[in-house]
């Protein structure tokens, strides 16, 4: 009996010996769970947001900051350029061809560098993530539509909307319609309109009085 | 235990222990392999065609979440031909159609469809839809000849997770990171690689949201006829300006308008 639990000890041994490796591999076969939305829809509930655009990438704090450093190398280089500025105005003519040389090159460097961060920014074609921003969009609309379909329409047409607020409906009851070209605006009280087509679809969005 | 008593049991038993641990510790494939290979085979297919049932995570004002839903049914003709066909949850019908000159979309329910020129392949129309016009195309950079170029360019880091047999087809689960995005694709194994699944989690916005995608009806062999990217207006269906357009545009000269009327 010893001899057959030592001959079984024996290859199970082996065999965790050989399985060892596999084992290592076991957790990475566990099942891929997602979560799951469990809301039934209704009214008040924003379908708008980040994740409608579907984008491969979306706006980050990384490329805010390097959109933060293009503004900052404009700044350093519109504040470098006043001190230039100022010491150039009290020295004599000798000096302010050398001077005038020096600006010249800062500025050159400067646009460089603006240059150099904007194709950082954009990657090589011609965006780096050019699909970031439709999310973003879509859900600065669908702010203005939520923001919109919660307001009295009353208020709408009797006061002056702020522009860019959209709407997904006629804004009032009976707009007029204006048209313009080949555009048609909707006046409503103060308050003018056209309809455009946004990333969340159709809107009425508010705009200044067109021009005559 | 029985055979174990005999040495030729003993053999039998380490020699199968050691078969099935040799197909165990097979190396797993590099799931970057497995992305680039789906990557190569859509960007070089001429003609393909999918249905895709769509579902997002959208963040409510008290940190809810709400799941939207939606089928597209895309078709594709390179260089220069896409159809995308969309209905929404609450029944919205929408259409975005290039023909190689202009890229048109278009609302079924209110009746009006936007415009613009922009004459190319399907990769310059898409990325001028979704870039320069902020329109919404999901999952838009499958649609791109250049995805390759543009998955090793965001990639950062990819793995394999495991053979999934639950979609339907044998499909291989992979993990994998962007800057911005966290996402899992399942592609199905086999000389036509496409994927099966998609999840994007959005990593750096609160409430981390989702999008999801289920693809079914891959079609790799359908010439799909020119007249399905064309789009002629329907009678009482009017052009509006794309909303990004407008913004450019500013005010507008015109007539002068009449002073009352309905308001």
């Amino acid at each position: 009996m010893n001899r057959i639990l030592r001959a079984a000890s024996c290859a199970a041994g082996l065999a965790g010996l050989i399985l060892g490796p596999a084992v290592l591999y076991a957790p990475a076969r566990g099942g891929g769970g997602f979560r799951g939305g469990g809301f039934s829809r209704g009214g008040g509930f924003s379908r708008e947001g980040p994740a409608a655009g579907g984008g491969f990438a979306s706006r980050s704090p990384a490329m805010t900051g390097r959109e933060g450093g293009f503004q900052a190398n404009r700044q350093q280089y519109m504040s470098g350029a006043q001190a230039s500025r100022q010491e150039y105005g009290s020295k004599g003519q000798a000096s302010r061809q050398a001077e005038a040389n020096t600006l010249q090159s800062n500025r050159e460097q400067t646009a460089k560098a603006m240059q150099s961060n904007a194709q950082q920014y954009r990657g090589t074609y011609p965006y780096a993530a050019w699909d970031a921003g439709a999310g973003v969009a879509a859900a600065a609309t669908g702010a203005a539509i939520g923001a919109a379909t919660a307001a009295s329409i009353t208020s709408a047409a009797t006061t002056s909307a702020a522009t860019g607020a959209a709407y997904t409906t006629a804004p009032c009851a009976s707009p007029m319609a204006v048209p313009v070209g080949e555009t048609t605006y909707y006046r409503c009280g103060a308050a003018w309109y056209t309809q455009a087509y946004g990333p969340a679809g159709p809107a009425f969005i508010s705009v200044s009085p067109p021009v005559y | 235990m029985l055979f174990l008593r005999k040495p030729g049991g003993l053999a039998l038993f380490a020699g199968g222990s050691l078969a099935l641990a040799w197909g165990a510790i097979e190396k797993p494939p590099s799931g970057r392999q497995i992305l680039m290979q789906m990557a190569n085979f859509l960007s070089k297919t001429p003609n393909w065609s999918v249905t895709v049932h769509t579902a997002y995570d959208t963040i409510q004002r008290d940190g809810s979440k709400v799941e939207w839903n939606g089928v597209r049914m895309v078709t594709l003709s390179r260089p220069d031909r896409l159809r995308v066909e969309s209905q929404r949850s609450d029944g919205a019908r929408t259409l975005v159609v290039f023909n190689g000159q202009e890229i048109t979309t278009f609302d079924e329910s209110a009746k009006v469809y936007a415009q613009e020129s922009h004459p190319g392949t399907v990769d310059d129309a898409v990325v001028y839809f979704v870039h320069d016009l902020g329109m919404r195309l999901p999952l838009a950079l499958l649609l791109l000849e250049r995805l390759p170029a543009e998955l090793q360019q965001r990639v950062q880091g990819v793995e394999y997770v495991e053979t999934a047999e639950a979609l339907g087809a044998p499909a291989r689960h992979i993990v994998g990171k962007t800057s911005t995005v966290d996402f899992q694709l399942w592609i199905t194994v086999g000389d036509r690689p496409a994927p099966l699944r998609a999840v994007l989690t959005y990593k750096n916005v609160p409430g981390q949201p989702q999008f999801r995608a289920q693809f079914t009806d891959w079609n790799f062999d359908s010439k799909p006829p020119d007249s399905l990217f064309t789009f002629t207006p329907a009678p009482g269906v009017k052009k509006i300006p794309f909303a990004s357009a407008l913004a450019k545009a500013g005010p507008r000269r015109g007539p002068a308008v009449r002073k009352g009327g309905a308001q």
